[in-house]
Parts: structure tokens; C-alpha cells; sequence
């Protein structure tokens, strides 16, 4: 087909389509858009949550090795920690060893034995242009998680993430409520068939040691070097893939996890390149309050109740 | 309304029209098309910054509308049958090449082919895209939307010759 052709290749093709009028909708485009996003993130977060908890669980566990409270506080003390070097002292107060990626996973491992007798905090801050902040609270025993989420466009919107079984079904319930169009509404997500064999441990979004031991044997971790973190002596344990990485940095002293960072490179441009998530975690002790706040559901007043986004 | 929707409105404002149309042939319903475009944009306000800063945001949103297109196909909500004239467009002139009718055939000759060559076929020939912009839309290099745009003309060539023959 030559030039001529291709010429009235357009014209036909104009022709087409011409006398049908279109006007987007903006305000639906905005509202659907703002639910999306929310919907996106709660399924996220109730996938990916228990990595972050990786890290939590890890700062609980090395506190649990010393006798169950964390050094240089007192049994007993209502306010939260944050794991520190000061706050916590590897037993016996003996020096790190050898600092192989065996002997420091192992420590790792050690540190992770048990969460249940902690609220976790994790406060998470995504990097780069229309990074989101998010402050979720996690109560191990239950697996019920709330959320804060700041999201740079959309605004502030909180929900409640929960997981059960029925007959054997994993299911996944986000509550979601939205500062932004006062409105609410309930999501109800079901796996695609049910659990073969043992459901232990299925609803939990807290990973178990096993879990953490696959996580650690899964990759191919290495010791990235050391840095001062907020004070912290740290090691760097990365887990790099082909478009990111993962990394886990613990206090040099008691193992316990310090930060965690997700970065992802698969855009290769544009300005999502540098985007990271890194994730603080927090040991909260398992107030009434605490309870309350992340395993009932609190629809602030005067919120509309809508259909959850498709 | 804030900054963002303003932004993303003078965005769309002067495209979103060219943007039906193009869903409409790479669909061939009207309807269809429309939703198409309302979940296009959905995600592009979604994802905006990133939309914006792209190299090409309207390659980028051709992007996005082609994926809708290849998960409604997926999900069987297919375009209309070839053999169907799209409605108010019947051939009315069987004794002579109608431009109604060569429009039509065009229309059921385009929705024939594979779902790339005719993207490539209407961000080229409709929207007027270069083959660097058509490849950015496409997410492929400018050789194969070089072929793709060859096979397609080929093919609408051929269709469009015996058409105006047994007419």
C-alpha cells in the first residue's frame, strides 16, 4: 500500500469514528480510582504484610531470648520500645562471632521464635514521587491488622485486614474506610479452593519460623557490609532478584532486625526507578487499648457505607 | 477540585475523544469502547504521577487501553462478529464501490486482525502517531512495528481488493 493509500487509509478510519461524542466522567474516574487504590493496597497488605513482620517478629524474639523483657526495661512497662542497641543485649553479653551469613541467619532465626505476647508496630515509607506512608499495627495472635495510610493522592484512610477459613477456604476481610469521600466499605476475598492438608497457621499474617527459615534459605543472602542506623551498628543481609532487592539489617549485637528495604527495579526509567519501602518496626505491649483498636473495627462517625470497588 | 484532578482533566480534555475512537476500532463497539476508556483512565488518575513524567504519557495511555482491551478479550468480552456490520453502517449501494460500504469492510477487515497489527494500524493511521511513539504504546521496537504495520496494510490491501472486485 503506498503513501496515497496510507493517506486514505486515515481518512477512512476518521470517518469511522467520527459523530460519537465522548465525556469522560472525571468525578467517577477520581472515585473509582481512590477505591481502587485502596482495594489494591489492602490486598497487598494483607499478602505482603508478614514480610515486614519478618523483621518485627525478629526484634520481639530477641527480647524473648533475654527473659522476656527487653533489657533496660522494666518488667512490666507500658510504653513500647524500639530495638536498639541499648535496649537490648545479646545473651550473656557475649560478642558476635564470625560474622558469616550462616551464623547471622541462624541468630536471625533464633531471634524469631515467638511474637505473641507483642502488639507490632510497623511504620512503612515508600520513596519517590506519590510515595505512600503507611502505620500498621498487627496482633500475632489473631493476625488482625490496622492500618493508617497516608496516600499522597488519595489522602488519609484507615481499614482493618483479617483472614479465616471457611470450609477450609482462605478468605480475606478488608474493612476500609476514607477520609477522603467519607465513605466505607467491606471486602470480602476468597482463595480459589480450598487448603489440602494441615490449615495450621493459614490465617496467620504473621510468618512462623518455618516460614522465616524458608524466607532466609530461599534466596541467596549475603552480607552487604555495616552502617550506623539511628544509632544501631548494623549488619545488612540482602536478598537480591533480578529487579531488586531485599534487605534485612539487624543490630550487630542482638540480632534484632532494625529495618527492613524493598526496592524494586523494574521500571528501568522514570522517576519510579529509586523507589524503596522501608519499614521501622515497633514492640508495643498488648494494652486493652492496643487490642481494641486493632481487633475492632471502629468506622469513624457520619461515614456512608458503599459498595466495596470491583 | 485539587491540583491533580485539574491537571488530569486538561490532560484528557482534548484526548479522551481520540481515545474512544481508538478503543472503538480496536474493539468495534461503541459500548464497549466506553468502558474501555472510563477503566483506562481510572488507572491513568491511578497511577498519574508516573503518567506524567513518562517519556510519552500518551503512549503510555495507549498502553494501558490496549492492556484493558487484551484482558476484556481474555475474559471472552470479544468485539462484535466480523461477519456483523456495525449498526447504521450496512452496505446500501451492492451495485457500485460505496464509500459506506468500503468503510464498512474496512471496519470488518480491521477487526480481523491480530489485536497488535490493528493497534498499530490505528495509532498510525488514526491517531497519527510516529512508528517510535506507536512502539512506546505498543511496548515493542520500531522494526516490529515496521512488520506489524507492513502484514496489517498487506492484509487490509488484499481484503479491500476483493471487496471492490465482487462489488
Amino acid at each position: 500500500m503506498n503513501s496515497p493509500q496510507e493517506t486514505q487509509l486515515g481518512h477512512d478510519l476518521r470517518d469511522l469514528v467520527s459523530g460519537q461524542p465522548f465525556t469522560p466522567d472525571l468525578e467517577g474516574i477520581g472515585r473509582r480510582a481512590r477505591q481502587r487504590r485502596r482495594h489494591g493496597l489492602a490486598v497487598r497488605g494483607a499478602t505482603t504484610g508478614a514480610v515486614a513482620v519478618l523483621a518485627a517478629g525478629g526484634v520481639f524474639a530477641g527480647v524473648h531470648g533475654t527473659g522476656g523483657t527487653p533489657a533496660g526495661t522494666p518488667a512490666g512497662t507500658p510504653a513500647g520500645y524500639r530495638a536498639s542497641a541499648g535496649a537490648a543485649s545479646h545473651p550473656g553479653g557475649a560478642p558476635a562471632r564470625t560474622e558469616t551469613v550462616a551464623y547471622v541467619t541462624e541468630q536471625v532465626k533464633t531471634a524469631l521464635a515467638n511474637v505473641n505476647n507483642y502488639i507490632l508496630r510497623d511504620d512503612q515509607v515508600q520513596t519517590g514521587p506519590g510515595g505512600d506512608s503507611a502505620t500498621n499495627w498487627t496482633d500475632p495472635r489473631t493476625g488482625n491488622d490496622f492500618e493508617i495510610l497516608y496516600d499522597a493522592t488519595a489522602g488519609k484512610s484507615i481499614a482493618w485486614l483479617s483472614t479465616y477459613l471457611v470450609h477450609r477456604v482462605l478468605t480475606w476481610k478488608d474493612i476500609e474506610a476514607d477520609y477522603a469521600t467519607r465513605t466505607w466499605f467491606i471486602s470480602i476475598i476468597h482463595a480459589a479452593g480450598p487448603i489440602q492438608g494441615s490449615t495450621a497457621g493459614a490465617t496467620s499474617s504473621v510468618m512462623t519460623p518455618a516460614d522465616i527459615k524458608q524466607w532466609l534459605d530461599s534466596g541467596q543472602l549475603k552480607i552487604v557490609g555495616h552502617q550506623d542506623i539511628d544509632g544501631h551498628h548494623t549488619i545488612g543481609l540482602r536478598q537480591p532478584w533480578a529487579t531488586g532487592y531485599r534487605e534485612l539489617w539487624v543490630d550487630s549485637r542482638t540480632f534484632l532486625p532494625v529495618r527492613l528495604i524493598t526496592a524494586d527495579f523494574a521500571n528501568l526509567k522514570g522517576p519510579l526507578k529509586n523507589v524503596r519501602l522501608v519499614a521501622n518496626e515497633t514492640w508495643l505491649p498488648r494494652t486493652k487499648q492496643l487490642l481494641n483498636m486493632v481487633n475492632h473495627v471502629h468506622i469513624p462517625a457520619g461515614f456512608t457505607h458503599v459498595a466495596p470497588p470491583q | 477540585m485539587n491540583a491533580r484532578d485539574e491537571e488530569f482533566g486538561e490532560f484528557i480534555r482534548d484526548r479522551a475523544s481520540l481515545l474512544h475512537q481508538t478503543a472503538y476500532l480496536l474493539c468495534g463497539d461503541w459500548h464497549l469502547a466506553h468502558d474501555l476508556v472510563q477503566d483506562t483512565l481510572v488507572k491513568a488518575y491511578q497511577h498519574w504521577p508516573r503518567v506524567r513524567q513518562a517519556d510519552s504519557p500518551d503512549a503510555y495511555v495507549r498502553r494501558i487501553l490496549l492492556n484493558e482491551v487484551r484482558g476484556r478479550w481474555r475474559r471472552r468480552e470479544r468485539a462484535v462478529p466480523v461477519s456483523r456490520f456495525p449498526e447504521g453502517r450496512e452496505p446500501v449501494a451492492p451495485d457500485a464501490i460505496d464509500e459506506v460500504t468500503r468503510r464498512a469492510g474496512l471496519l470488518q477487515a480491521l477487526l480481523a486482525l491480530p489485536l497488535r497489527q490493528r493497534a498499530t494500524i490505528i495509532l498510525r493511521y488514526l491517531e497519527g502517531m510516529s512508528e517510535r511513539e506507536t512502539a512506546a504504546a505498543l511496548g515493542c521496537s520500531e522494526g516490529t512495528v515496521k512488520s506489524q504495520s507492513a502484514r496489517a496494510l498487506g492484509t487490509l490491501r488484499d481484503f479491500l481488493d476483493r471487496m471492490e472486485s465482487a462489488l
